[in-house]
């Protein structure tokens, strides 16, 4: 495999969960309410408004990532968040707090344990890879930029 | 790094922050319209009770909660004394293995027996029932006032344990 394919590769994947976690969350709104009340750290205010807005942030991010537009501002979105919810989950886990994750369901489930923080972890560095290291690779701003450079030929 | 790539990496964090900017705003704006279209859209302000009675452990300073894995861990290996802090009835019909009935009114007087548990290496764990009752909170809380100040709070307790399918007792009548 090429050096270049990697960070394409990663784009694929956390593109695809992004997305996938994102629709997941539209769906139920009330149910991903109560998840981010669950965390106990936002305050009463904020819950409603967050488990409206950041799920198309999830979602818009994950479509820049699979895509291949707006690469950087995609997975700059994208290591902010993991870092925000790898923070949420190592307070909450330090709190010894019986929760579920509420990352890609939001019914109750399984309670939250230090894979999860791996796992976050793990998935923020893929995206530090795709900020840093992408090419374009079946990029559609490629696309973009080959028409454009078309169009100037033919001026 | 060269000169050179550090104005690389500049330029790219700019680049970054410049399209994140546009990506967010694009998502506020599909967030906010499909608010307008949906039917079963939720408020923007929810009725979200984060007060001290909501059970939030941030509210009784240097009261700790306990998972219930790691309670049931504790719990086989013998290493815990569970304190009730619901009423007496509820008491009487069913509750944790060897509990013993402290409502936080009578935290003072029990202070001296709970204080023993704990010198004798039993970590002392206190529970209500339902996810908004602050009676578990407010034992600890009072109990850490009279000097036990090792008591932590399994959060809705009763119902987890006794969902879970773990043992409890009922009082001998």
């Amino acid at each position: 495999m090429k050096l270049a394919t990697i960070p394409f590769v990663f784009r694929l994947i956390l593109g695809g969960i992004f997305l996938y976690a994102g629709i997941i969350k539209v769906l139920d709104p009330a149910g991903f309410a109560l998840s981010i009340y669950n965390y106990r750290l936002l305050p009463a205010e904020l819950i409603n408004a967050t488990a409206i807005l950041l799920p198309w942030v999830e979602m818009t991010a994950g479509a820049a990532l699979l895509l291949g537009i707006a690469v950087e501002g995609g997975s700059a979105i994208v290591a902010v968040l993991l870092l925000t919810f790898s923070s949420a989950l190592a307070i909450d886990l330090l709190r010894g707090l019986d929760i579920a994750c509420g990352c890609f369901s939001t019914a109750e489930g399984a309670s939250i344990d230090w894979s999860y923080l791996i796992r976050d972890l793990g998935l923020m560095f893929m995206a530090l890879i795709i900020l840093f290291f992408d090419r374009g690779l079946y990029s559609m701003r490629l696309l973009f930029k080959k028409s454009s450079a078309e169009r100037s030929d033919e001026l | 790094m060269t000169t050179d790539g550090k104005g690389a990496l500049v330029d790219k964090l700019r680049k970054a922050i410049r399209q994140s900017a546009v990506l967010i705003a694009l998502a506020l704006l599909l967030g906010v319209a499909s608010q307008s279209i949906r039917a079963d859209a939720i408020p923007w302000l929810g009725k979200w009770d984060t007060s001290p009675s909501a059970g939030s452990s941030t509210a009784y300073p240097g009261v700790s909660t306990i998972s219930l894995q790691e309670a049931w861990k504790l719990y086989r290996a013998g290493k815990v004394c569970f304190l009730d802090a619901r009423d007496s009835w509820s008491y009487n019909d069913g509750h944790l293995p060897g509990a013993l009935h402290i409502p936080p009114a009578e935290a003072a007087k029990k202070a001296a027996e709970v204080k023993a548990l704990a010198a004798g290496g039993k970590t002392l764990i206190s529970y209500c029932d339902g996810a908004t009752c602050p009676l578990g909170e407010q034992l600890a809380s009072a109990l850490r006032k009279e000097g036990v100040v090792s008591v932590r709070v399994l959060k809705n307790g009763w119902t987890l344990w006794q969902e879970t399918g773990y043992p409890t007792e009922r009082q001998k009548r």
